[in-house]
């Protein structure tokens, strides 16, 4: 099962980098989705910078990377490592991982964007394995200029 | 060098005012440790006694905590003996403070009760020259003054009252949101944008830009020429207010002229923007800007205060705290939650302007003898009734003039 999981977080890796149109495919269609700080998260704090509930609002992020939001050309590559996965409640997977994100302009050298973990239930649907919520908790509380991409 | 109009010197900004190191001194001297308010904390941040939180005035860390009396008190973060910033968590609760280098101890009024060896090692000498008054050397206290749940702090003696600060035509706006309920604390975001602090205040002052940067604003009807909106501001031009009242997607006479209306665009998770009114009034949506360091963020039901920390000429920090208020039923919670992803770090609009910001920067840093126009909506820094204007901004230039030049 490790395997698959581990198959799972590439292809999120890949999607968000290379495709984002194809990122919300990988959520079930009553998913939830956050990004947050954590000081938000050691603190019980229910606010997240990206807060999405159900696939709708998913989609709706990818649509703003593509077509609403200004902002300046970049390329994001996602590392994603440590992945431990357990038997959840109800035949789920919990799931845990480490991510890395760097950040590449047009005209400067790569640099370091944000690193966290993920915290995340994951189900089976057929034969594809999908996040049925997923919790990204970025170590930093400070985010360098603004977070344009997916975590 | 560009000639500045002398009879409305707020049409033009040099842009030096945004580089200069000695600009940026000048600043925390003048505006950040000067005759201002600055907004330093919601007290809902530190209800007990003993809670305390660090934050950062200007270049100039502080720390407030509240004291037995429930009063709230407000500290330089600087150890009298060596300058140390003493205080290094950024929030938790404490009987005193305790210098980590020697261990000098503040009550929470600041008053310093203890130094080790003070009397030196018996047999061994050492210690304080007998003359050594402990109460000779407190923390440095700054003057705090809170307005319904709101914690604003001064550097200076003898400020006028936070309400006359603020002005008649200012504190009606701020009642509208902070209206005495208690305050309930949602969570933070924090950014650092390389760009001069003073644009991001600009950009808060400028409903011209709004509609037209802002695809997700025109296309989904929150914000847009064609809704009524109106620009206030207070005596001094420092403070400002933007509102919008009334909402629609449709497309109108208005949108055409607009390239940033999508109509071919729909949300999948249209909930995001079904907001329901709670405040009196006929506004929807309510930027107020308060002279130096503050946004309040009432847009639609997602409510913020908005913290500029300065870093340099070229850069600061914004500081979002975003509250719904004590009496919140769990719905109204979840869309506060829910309207938070058009704002802060990964904010729908929000990310348009600290993207545009740095282009602003990168743009201005190499000619510090050009100059910004700001002529929309005529040369004045009165009230206008719609938002094809810039005048808030010239208003606040006005006032940085009023203040920078004295």
């Amino acid at each position: 099962m490790i395997r698959r999981v581990e198959e799972l977080y590439y292809d999120y890796a890949q999607a968000i980098d290379e495709e984002v149109e194809r990122w919300p495919d990988l959520f079930t269609e009553d998913a939830r989705y956050r990004v947050t700080s954590r000081e938000n998260y050691d603190r019980n704090l229910p606010l997240a910078p990206i807060y999405c509930e159900g696939r709708g609002m998913i989609v709706d992020r990818a649509m703003a990377v593509r077509k609403t939001t200004v902002y300046a050309t970049r390329f994001m590559r996602h590392a994603i490592t440590n992945v431990r996965v357990s038997e959840g409640a109800g035949g789920a997977l919990s799931a845990r991982a480490n991510f890395t994100i760097y950040e590449t302009f047009e005209d400067t050298i790569t640099r370091l964007f944000a690193v966290g973990r993920y915290i995340d239930t994951i189900v089976r649907s057929g034969d594809a394995l999908l996040f049925c919520d997923k919790l990204c908790v970025l170590d930093s509380n400070v985010v360098i200029g603004s977070l344009i991409y997916p975590v | 060098m560009l000639e500045t109009p002398t009879s409305a010197p707020w049409t033009r900004v040099p842009y030096r005012w945004y580089t200069d190191a000695d600009v940026y001194a000048r600043e925390q001297e003048r505006i950040f440790r000067g005759k201002s308010w600055n907004y330093a904390a919601l007290a809902c941040e530190i209800p007990n006694h003993g809670d305390f939180k660090t934050t950062t005035i200007g270049d100039a860390p502080i720390v407030l905590v509240r004291e037995k009396s429930g009063a709230i008190n407000a500290f330089e973060n600087r150890c009298a003996h060596r300058g140390v910033a003493f205080c290094y968590t950024a929030h938790g609760n404490a009987k005193a403070f305790q210098c980590p280098y020697h261990q000098w101890v503040y009550d929470l009024k600041g008053k310093l009760i203890g130094v080790p060896f003070r009397n030196g090692i018996e047999g061994l000498g050492g210690g304080m020259p007998a003359e050594f008054d402990l109460a000779d050397h407190p923390l440095t206290r700054i003057h705090v003054a809170e307005r319904n749940g709101v914690v604003f702090v001064s550097f200076q003696d003898n400020m006028e009252s936070l309400e006359d600060y603020l002005g008649p035509a200012m504190v009606p706006y701020f009642d509208r949101i902070f209206d005495g309920r208690e305050l309930k604390l949602l969570g933070y975001e924090r950014q650092v944008i390389d760009s001069n602090w003073k644009l991001y205040m600009e950009n808060l002052k400028d409903p011209y830009h709004a509609s037209l940067l802002h695809v997700f604003f025109a296309t989904f009807g929150l914000f847009r020429f064609d809704q009524p909106a109106w620009c206030t501001m207070d005596e001094t031009g420092g403070h400002s207010v933007m509102a919008v009242s009334a909402r629609s997607a449709e497309a109108t006479e208005a949108t055409k002229g607009m390239k940033s209306f999508r109509s071919d665009l729909k949300l999948a998770g249209p909930e995001l923007i079904k907001p329901v009114p709670e405040f009196p009034g006929k506004a929807i949506g309510v930027m107020q800007t308060l002279w130096p360091n503050l946004i309040i963020q009432q847009q639609s039901n997602t409510l913020a205060t908005r913290q500029i920390v300065t870093k340099g000429p070229g850069s600061f920090e914004l500081h979002w705290t975003f509250f719904g208020f004590a009496d919140d039923d769990e719905e109204m919670i979840s869309r506060r939650l829910r309207q938070a992803n058009l704002v802060g770090t990964s904010g729908y609009v929000s990310i348009d302007d600290a993207e545009v910001l740095e282009f602003s920067q990168k743009g201005a840093t190499p000619y510090p003898d050009n100059e910004g126009v700001l002529e929309m909506g005529g040369t004045g820094t009165t009230d206008q009734e719609h938002h094809i204007t810039e005048v808030p901004v010239r208003a606040f230039w006005r006032r940085y003039r009023d203040v920078m030049e004295a």
